[in-house]
């Protein structure tokens, strides 16, 4: 791809103050998103996906965390944008949703008014305008007799019901950029196909581009452009989804991929990872992965590896077992 | 109550929640129902004042006074002769006004506040928080006290009074809630959205909080009557002759002995308004907490 990133995260690391000090929750995190490309961030519960996502909306709370390194939304530095400029972009450039949806709607306001409300707040236009709309984001997303339903309270809805509410609100000012957490693991199996399909959708039809967290694989195959393997706070492995499933060349996402039950195997061939992802407080220098890594080498707990690959392949990997050849790659130039 | 009708669907909006609250207790509970009864029967005894009064309320006799309750002067007379049931009626207007203006008051900047102070953190919760708590340690009959021997007795300075002293009140009951509501998904949602500060305050926090608001103004409602009563009994409230309830009690106190239905009528008035006010109050409390629905009837 020629054109320049939509977004472009470059060395994010995000900070929070635990007992007085400052503790990195994310390091380095630096990844490019294109026009209509979906990304899937991947990785085991508290690997910072959620807070990545969170600190591009500036949305981590000020005081008790802070934000370092570069995000650009087309060309645009959001890090260190005043409130009110950051509101402008949120919901009209770059959207979010999320995990539950059983919680994220108002109770207390019916669903219409609630997607109606995002067209007004970003948008110069009349209330029966931004209710037409806001019924026609509704058909959009498949809720059948939209106008009906429009006064109906959130608690008249199913989860997938609610869950496409949620997504015609964050896509009612056609933002650029969505990012997506988690929006399907709360769901049961056949809705959370419905829904990959409807975002799927949404995103040929508008030309967005989507950040996409899970930590289901079966989920990144099914929607996913590239995949960024993360561990605790890193990106360890970035590479095209079909690269990442026909190679996987970090140990952390090899063993993630062992971790997949499959049905042409008995139960024992499943294998967990041993250990736990370290807590924020744990973090030292080297591989965060060595502890757990079933190949780990003394220079692992050294300085920590960089996140590179081969020049042009789009597939890049932080881990010495594939160090080498990149190195000497670098070198060769 | 069986299982079927504690699973019912939550009601809609803050009103709808609210009225159906009021007429499920209503219909579930006798000493709401009577309470709102009385109170309903008090507002428009004040509101129609002219019609209900069978004497005007400042005329003295000075033929009849201190008549004990008989069939021309229903309650009686006091020492200058003025019929004391009307003088209840048109004292109703005093209480009610005063009570529902200054708790009116204290309720939109109270729960302002509450809401402010828990939805920023911060150093902004930290002044009003302090703020309240140095309020809220004096009781606040003190405070309305204090602020009227300040300003001087008149209507606008008992709203006043009563407002300052019922405020933190407020400010308390609508914090808390905004705290948990702060770290809800859809209020997280409103802001991925885009949505100011203030709107999601107005339009998102406030619907969610405000059935726990009225409930509380129901039962500070009571205590502003009580404390205007108290601030005229001790010569602080509105001026003679107009006739006020705490008053018409001051001035039945001289004569307790001899005649005591001058102190003690107006003293059941304030009475029913209280205990109406902590009826409806306590009925809608138990209405819309959960936690009370299992325990029935």
């Amino acid at each position: 791809m020629t054109d320049a990133p939509v977004l472009a995260v470059r060395g994010l690391s995000t900070q929070f103050r635990i007992g007085g000090a400052w503790r990195a929750a994310t390091r380095n995190v630096a990844f490019d998103l294109f026009e209509n490309q979906t990304l899937a961030l991947v990785g085991e519960s508290g690997c910072g996906k959620s807070i990545t996502c969170q600190a591009i909306l500036g949305l981590l709370p000020h005081g008790v965390a802070r934000v370092e390194g570069s995000i650009r939304y087309r060309g645009r530095e959001l890090v260190g944008l005043a409130e009110p400029e950051m509101e402008g972009i949120r919901g009209s450039e770059i959207a979010m949703i999320f995990q539950e949806p059983m919680t994220a709607l108002n109770p207390v306001m019916p669903v219409g008014e609630q997607i109606a409300e995002a067209i007004l707040v970003h948008r110069k236009c009349a209330r029966a305008e931004a209710k037409a709309e806001a019924i026609a984001f509704m058909d959009r997303v498949r809720i059948p007799a939209a106008a009906q339903r429009y006064r109906d309270y959130p608690h008249q809805f199913s989860g997938g019901m609610r869950q496409r509410i949620v997504i015609a609100m964050a896509m009612a000012c056609k933002p650029k950029v969505l990012l997506a957490d988690e929006p399907t693991t709360a769901l049961d199996v056949t809705i959370q196909a419905q829904i990959l399909a409807e975002l799927r959708d949404l995103c040929a039809n508008f030309r967005m581009s989507m950040v996409f967290i899970t930590h289901s694989l079966g989920v990144v195959a099914a929607i996913a452009d590239a995949v960024a393997v993360m561990y605790a706070g890193e990106i360890v492995e970035m590479a095209p989804v079909e690269e990442l499933f026909a190679a996987p060349k970090h140990p952390y996402t090899q063993a993630l991929f062992r971790a997949i039950p499959r049905v042409d195997e008995n139960a024992e061939g499943l294998q967990p990872i041993p250990g736990q992802v370290p807590p924020i407080t744990a973090f030292g220098e080297g591989c965060r992965f060595a502890p757990r890594c079933p190949a780990r080498m003394p220079r692992c707990t050294g300085p920590t590896p960089r996140l590179a690959g081969a020049p042009g392949s789009g597939h890049a990997v932080a881990c010495y077992l594939h160090h080498s050849e990149t190195l000497d790659a670098e070198a060769a130039r | 109550m069986n299982a079927p009708e504690t699973l019912a669907a939550p009601p809609r909006a803050p009103w709808a929640r609210l009225g159906l609250a009021l007429w499920r207790t209503a219909t579930a509970n006798a000493a709401t129902a009577i309470g709102i009864a009385a109170f309903l029967a008090v507002v428009v005894l004040a509101v129609g004042a002219p019609l209900f009064a069978t004497h005007d309320p400042l005329d003295q006799d000075l033929l009849a006074r201190l008549v004990p309750p008989s069939p021309y002067h229903w309650l009686g007379t006091d020492a200058f002769g003025r019929d004391i049931w009307s003088r209840i009626v048109y004292g109703a207007r005093i209480s009610l006004v005063i009570g529902l203006v200054a708790v009116g008051i204290a309720m939109v900047i109270g729960s302002g506040l509450g809401i402010l102070s828990g939805y920023m953190g911060g150093w902004v919760d930290q002044a009003i928080s302090q703020a309240t708590n140095i309020l809220l340690a004096f009781p606040s009959l003190i405070l309305g006290l204090m602020v009227v021997a300040f300003l001087g007795p008149s209507v606008p300075n008992l709203i006043a009074a009563i407002s300052l002293a019922t405020v933190p009140q407020f400010i308390r009951v609508a914090r808390a809630p905004t705290i948990a509501l702060r770290e809800r998904d859809f209020i997280q949602a409103c802001r991925a959205l885009g949505f100011s500060p203030l709107r999601i305050m107005l339009r998102h926090i406030l619907p969610n909080i405000w059935p726990e608001i009225l409930v509380m103004g129901s039962l500070w409602l009571a205590t502003a009557i009580r404390v205007e009563a108290s601030l005229a009994f001790i010569g602080l409230g509105v001026k003679p002759p107009t006739p006020t309830w705490g008053g018409m009690i001051r001035e039945g106190f001289e004569q307790i002995l001899t005649s005591f239905h001058l102190a003690v009528f107006p003293s059941l008035a304030i009475l029913v308004v209280v205990l109406a006010l902590n009826m409806i109050g306590d009925g809608l409390r138990d209405a819309l907490d959960p936690r009370m629905k299992e325990s029935g009837k």
